[in-house]
């Protein structure tokens, strides 16, 4: 993660030195305005001499101002849109990054947790790191340029009086960092735990209700609640403590100043004027300290969430070229599985054992179990989602392992059970937000699918963009969009993996119809736990734990009165009333 | 602010009324001493400094400043009593407010869930309230003591010169108009911002939900190209930020100056016959300088004053309503019932006059089952809520044992009812808690429920046992496991009425075995009532209550019903033919 920031950074070097001078000629424009009221008080003793002192005074105090004005808009301007700039490249890093990566690595991260990535983290490493940069720019420039001043105003010695009781407060700051930050994270805790204990009460209230939970349920939350008051408090504790040593801190170089600059003062050493703008020095050094607990903090919280970053960085990626496009020869669609048998990397428990199953293109194999029975991590093997050891699967007789990933996926088109679709008009959901299809092509293939109509009926047709003015599909029609897409593409492999649950008996008639004049010349792979779906398949198995336990086709399965049998005999007893309404 | 948001926000802190007036005074004090501590400075500058002594009239310049410094660290320590003890007030108001919140949303009934989206009421408990949290936390903090203290500064400075200060009044104006506008312009970019973060987050959190999708059809090279222009669009969207932030500060120090400037001018021409002596100048500066900041205070703080109210409207508008909280505590406690349900004429609207039962009828035996079949809509649902006493009727009477069950307390009738729905709740805690789910039952009896149900083999295939933490939701889970989870539930609290609501999702054959058991074993002995997808249920049941349209127009066993080919067996026979 360092190496990616740094990475990052270096890009911006230049632009980071700009800021850097600017800041510094900034730090030097607050303090000078010190000095020429001191100036001006020290002038105001004798009016009628110094008349055109005084005026010339109040024109240099106007000129700072407006150059303040001027350095301070550069450098923040350069400061905010450096942060932005950095906020978008890591978010396109990390972007990219995770397209990159291996499917299987990405499913152990939580869909929540990777979204934090980019909400939260990302920002915040932003965010936290140009600030912090710029922080300590300018806590060091203005210990180094006031000091200079106030020794300019009198001496070394009081200068460095003045100085110390607030160098020992940044120190006993610093020594308290570790309590405060574990202050911070307590508070942090308890209220996540707090949150999450009402998202949950909130979305059971009817389990709740039903098991007369209210009490324990009110009990419970009291104490959470008491929990994060308790350790807010501790949190405003130690803020409080901070703000007050710095105050103190102050107020003693301001009494050291006070008496010891009068006495130079006395002594002629000093004049009033120099005393006046020393006092005013160290009201400007108040801003950047005040700052310094703050900059610790932060330090906590930026370690924390480019850790948090790392383990997205760290994934394993896949062997793709994904972004160049390349031009591979079309594959037939010749499938053939050998004794395979696997499980997830660090699990012991098989998810699929010693499948063999060889399917000539033109053919269709339809797979038949229930669900967690191994069906889809064979697809998702097949298609290279996970790795898979060599000489177990070959298409066109090439171990997978050979064969680009790319070209794979170009090359097999699998339509996966989840019905999802993406906030994107319906031509997007099926095109994939590829621009290389005309619109009669995509009516054409919504047609096969059997929602050409239902779209028609809709004002925009296929540019109706889904989740807009309240706009949402049905689960049977979701599906359809999602099985366009098959319609679409020219594989030479075709897999539909649980694709018709949704629909009713007609309408998947008709849908299964279209698709075996589909893959009249392809290879038709079909996965479903209805018997209606799969009946007509050349070939058809049986799987359950991850093993074929039967195979044929429907007659010959049915006639083995085994498990297939025993589907088709559920099947006719067991269905959701609802088909009969 | 409106009168009524005032009330409620003085209802809020009614019971801090000492430690508000304790505040005040504490405030006070340390506005007197940031009064003082310049006042030293002149004295020194004025009487000590020009005369080049270090003692007059027997106060040395040593002594002045030793009470400067016991003005700081006197000063500092209240300050840091009055922002703990605000603090602790604020915390508590947030408290109380979240508490009360919580308690509405636990106690209120269904109807007022029906109505009110969860996310609606996480928002309002967690969100709202810190809005008024940062209510106490920067502005009470704060407030009374920067009023007091623009007050005391310009008291003082009118003191000094009326004149001085009049002029000075000009500058006023200005800086609110300088203050107003750029706060008001950087908001508006916020907010623009904010709009393109939520389109580039949909984009992210959708792209994250799909990858699997986006590379099955190698579509990453679309999907990066779309994250760019959309983070760009957020890039772009902050433009002239950077000029706001830095504008904001500088020109403030300007329009400071700009007072210096005239004090000076005016005292040095000794126009309108100001003529004063330069500590006093000096002094007069300071003061000027000092009020920048608690009014700059206040008008940012405007911003968090007008959040936290109409936060406090909104988390008002939903405890103020008593009418939805559900009564725990009064009614007849059912001891020893025998489960004898009966409904006599009940009419039910959710909403006025849009009847979904329409003087329904029936009565269950103790023991019996029955089952409740009829397409979606008919009624069944409603009829399992009602037993539950999740809504008042209409019309019509509901008895249990006899008695009218809006006499009975309601939680001794829900302890005696066990409902499992179609999609049972899982929560985030471990297995042995979402059977024990509230009460307090011995391991001896979760164990046995386990077993009841057959829970067993699942809860074995868990790294940690029943001790396993389940994901949020059982979001890993099937909808086979989770029931068997309810059903242990059910074992467990051993109710009097069973309530099923069956599940329609795919069920491999072994779960489902499992469940059938334990329905066999649950209803052998108790009234049980299904909301039946399942033939199995169906044949099985004792008597069979067919619902159209919020009427039950048939009820009999499966034979019988058959046998008078009404309405339950036109549905049997075109469901039966449709499998063939």
């Amino acid at each position: 993660m360092k190496k990616i920031l740094f990475e990052l950074y270096k890009k911006y070097k230049w632009t980071f030195l700009i800021e850097v001078i600017f800041l510094i000629i900034n730090v030097y424009l607050v303090a000078i305005p010190s000095r020429i009221v001191g100036n001006m008080i020290g002038l105001l003793y004798n009016i009628d001499a110094n008349k055109t002192a005084i005026f010339i005074e109040m024109f240099r105090l106007a000129v700072v101002c407006f150059g303040y004005i001027g350095v301070r808009v550069i450098w923040k301007n350069i400061e905010v849109k450096m942060e932005f700039s950095l906020s978008k490249d890591l978010a396109d890093k990390l972007f990219a990054k995770l397209l990159k990566s291996k499917i299987e690595s990405i499913e152990e991260i939580k869909n929540g947790k990777l979204m934090a990535f980019f909400v939260s983290d990302a920002k915040r490493v932003a965010r936290i790191s140009t600030r912090i940069l710029s922080t300590i720019v300018r806590l060091v420039f203005n210990f180094i340029i006031i000091g200079t001043l106030m020794t300019q105003a009198s001496n070394i010695k009081l200068a460095i009086a003045a100085l110390v009781p607030v160098v020992i407060t940044l120190v006993v700051i610093f020594l308290m960092r570790n309590v405060v930050s574990e202050s911070y994270r307590k508070s942090q805790e308890s209220f996540t735990l707090l949150s999450e204990f009402v998202q949950e009460s909130t979305d059971s209230i009817r389990t709740m209700k039903a098991f007369a939970g209210e009490d324990v349920q009110i009990k419970e939350f009291e104490r959470k609640n008491k929990e994060v008051r308790n350790n807010n408090l501790k949190v405003i504790k130690n803020q409080s403590l901070m703000d007050i040593l710095i105050s103190l801190g102050f107020g003693v170089s301001y009494a050291i100043t006070l008496l010891w600059g009068s006495s130079l003062v006395i002594k002629g050493e000093m004049s009033v004027g120099d005393l006046v703008a020393f006092t005013g020095y160290l009201g400007v050094l108040g801003m950047p300290v005040y700052w310094f607990p703050w900059l610790l903090t932060r330090f906590k919280k930026i370690r924390v969430s480019s850790e948090r970053l790392s383990e997205l960085i760290n994934l394993p990626e896949e062997d793709v070229e994904v972004l160049d496009e390349k031009i591979y020869e079309n594959l037939n669609g010749n499938i053939q599985i050998k004794n395979l048998t696997y499980n997830y990397p660090g699990y012991i428990e098989r998810v699929l054992e010693n499948i063999t199953v060889n399917i000539k293109q033109g053919e269709s194999l339809g797979i038949i179990g229930v669900v967690g029975s191994g069906k889809t991590t064979l697809m998702n093997l097949l298609l290279k989602l996970y790795d898979v050891e060599r000489g177990k699967i070959f298409i066109d007789g090439v171990d997978i392992n050979d064969i680009p990933t790319k070209k794979i996926r170009d090359n097999i088109c699998y339509i996966t059970q989840d019905n999802f679709l993406f906030s994107a008009s319906l031509k997007e959901n099926i095109n994939l937000f590829k621009d290389e299809y005309k619109d009669s092509e995509i009516e054409e293939s919504t047609k096969m699918a059997m929602i050409y109509e239902e779209i028609s009926e809709m004002q925009e047709g296929i540019h109706t963009i889904i989740g807009e003015k309240g706009i949402d599909l049905s689960g049977g029609q979701k599906q359809r969009v999602v099985i366009s897409r098959a319609f679409l593409n020219n594989s030479n492999i075709v897999i539909f993996d649980d694709t018709f649950s949704a629909l009713d008996n007609r309408t998947e008639q008709h849908v299964l119809k279209n698709i075996k004049k589909l893959t009249k010349d392809k290879t038709c792979i079909i996965i479903s736990n209805r018997i209606s779906d799969i009946r007509d398949c050349d070939k058809i198995i049986v799987m359950e734990q991850g093993a074929i336990v039967e195979q044929g086709n429907h007659e010959s399965l049915l006639k083995n009165h085994h498990k297939y049998y025993e589907f088709f005999e559920s099947q006719a007893h067991k269905t959701d009333f609802a088909v009969l309404e | 602010m409106k009168t009524k948001t005032f009330n409620r926000f003085k209802e809020m802190i009614k019971p801090y009324k000492k430690t508000i007036i304790l505040v005040t005074m504490l405030a006070l004090v340390i506005d007197v001493c940031e009064l003082v501590k310049p006042v030293l400075v002149k004295e020194v500058m004025e009487k000590y400094l020009p005369n080049n002594t270090f003692v007059q009239n027997g106060v040395s310049i040593a002594m002045i400043f030793t009470a400067y410094l016991g003005l700081v660290i006197f000063g500092n320590i209240i300050d840091y009593l009055n922002r703990i003890i605000t603090s602790r007030m604020g915390e508590n108001v947030v408290y109380e407010l979240r508490r009360k919140l919580y308690k509405y949303v636990e106690r209120a009934n269904i109807s007022f869930h029906d109505k009110t989206p969860s996310g609606k009421l996480f928002v309002r408990v967690i969100n709202d309230t810190e809005d008024v949290y940062s209510l106490f936390d920067e502005v009470v903090t704060t407030l009374p003591k920067d009023i007091m203290i623009i007050i005391g500064l310009l008291s003082i400075m009118i003191y000094i010169s009326v004149k001085l200060s009049l002029i000075n009044l000009i500058i006023v104006p200005i800086l609110l108009i300088f203050t107003i506008t750029i706060t008001k312009a950087m908001n508006k970019i916020f907010a623009k911002s904010k709009e393109v973060r939520t389109v580039l987050n949909t984009f992210l959190a959708e792209s994250i939900y799909g990858i699997k999708l986006i590379k099955i059809f190698n579509r990453q090279k679309e999907k990066q190209e779309e994250c760019e222009k959309y983070t760009l669009e957020h890039k772009k969207s902050v433009k002239g930020l950077g000029i706001l932030f830095g504008i904001m500060p500088a020109v403030m120090e300007l329009i400071q100056n700009i007072g210096t400037m005239l004090i000076v001018l005016f005292c040095a021409n000794k126009w309108f016959g100001i003529i004063l002596d330069p500590s006093v100048i000096f002094l007069f500066i300071t003061y000027l300088n000092k009020i920048f900041e608690p009014i700059n205070r206040i008008v940012e703080n405007m911003e968090i004053v007008e959040d936290a109210m109409s936060s406090v409207d909104k988390i008002y508008e939903i405890i103020e309503h008593d009418e939805f909280l559900e009564d725990t505590k009064t009614g007849i406690k059912l001891e020893n019932i025998k489960g004898r349900i009966e409904f006599k004429n009940v009419w039910f609207a959710y909403e006025k006059d849009n009847w979904v039962l329409k003087d329904v009828s029936f009565t269950i035996e103790p023991g019996e089952s029955v089952a409740l079949v009829g397409k979606t809509g008919s009624g069944k649902t409603t009829i399992t809520n009602l037993i539950n006493r999740f809504y008042t009727i209409q019309k019509g009477q509901i008895l249990i044992d006899g008695i009218d069950i809006y006499d009975i307390n309601i939680k001794s009738l829900r302890e005696s009812i066990g409902t499992i729905l179609q999609d049972p709740f899982i929560f985030s805690k471990s297995i042995k808690d979402n059977i024990k789910l509230y009460s307090d039952i011995s391991d001896e009896t979760i164990e046995n429920a386990v077993n009841m149900a057959s829970t067993n083999d699942f809860i074995n295939s868990l790294n940690h046992g029943i001790e396993e933490i389940a994901p949020e939701r059982g979001s890993s889970y099937s909808a086979g496991q989770k029931q068997l989870i309810a059903f242990s539930r059910i074992f467990a609290k051993n109710p009097a009425i069973f309530v099923l609501d069956e599940a329609t999702a795919n069920i491999d054959t072994k779960t489902e075995g499992y469940i059938q058991k334990s329905i066999d074993k649950i209803s052998a002995d108790r009234t049980s009532i299904f909301i039946a997808h399942r033939l199995a249920t169906i044949v099985n049941v004792d008597k069979i209550l067919v619902l159209n349209k919020g009427k039950i127009i048939e009820q009999g066993n499966h034979k019988s019903l058959i046998e008078s080919d009404g309405y339950y067996a036109k549905l049997y026979n075109a469901y039966y033919n449709s499998l063939i």
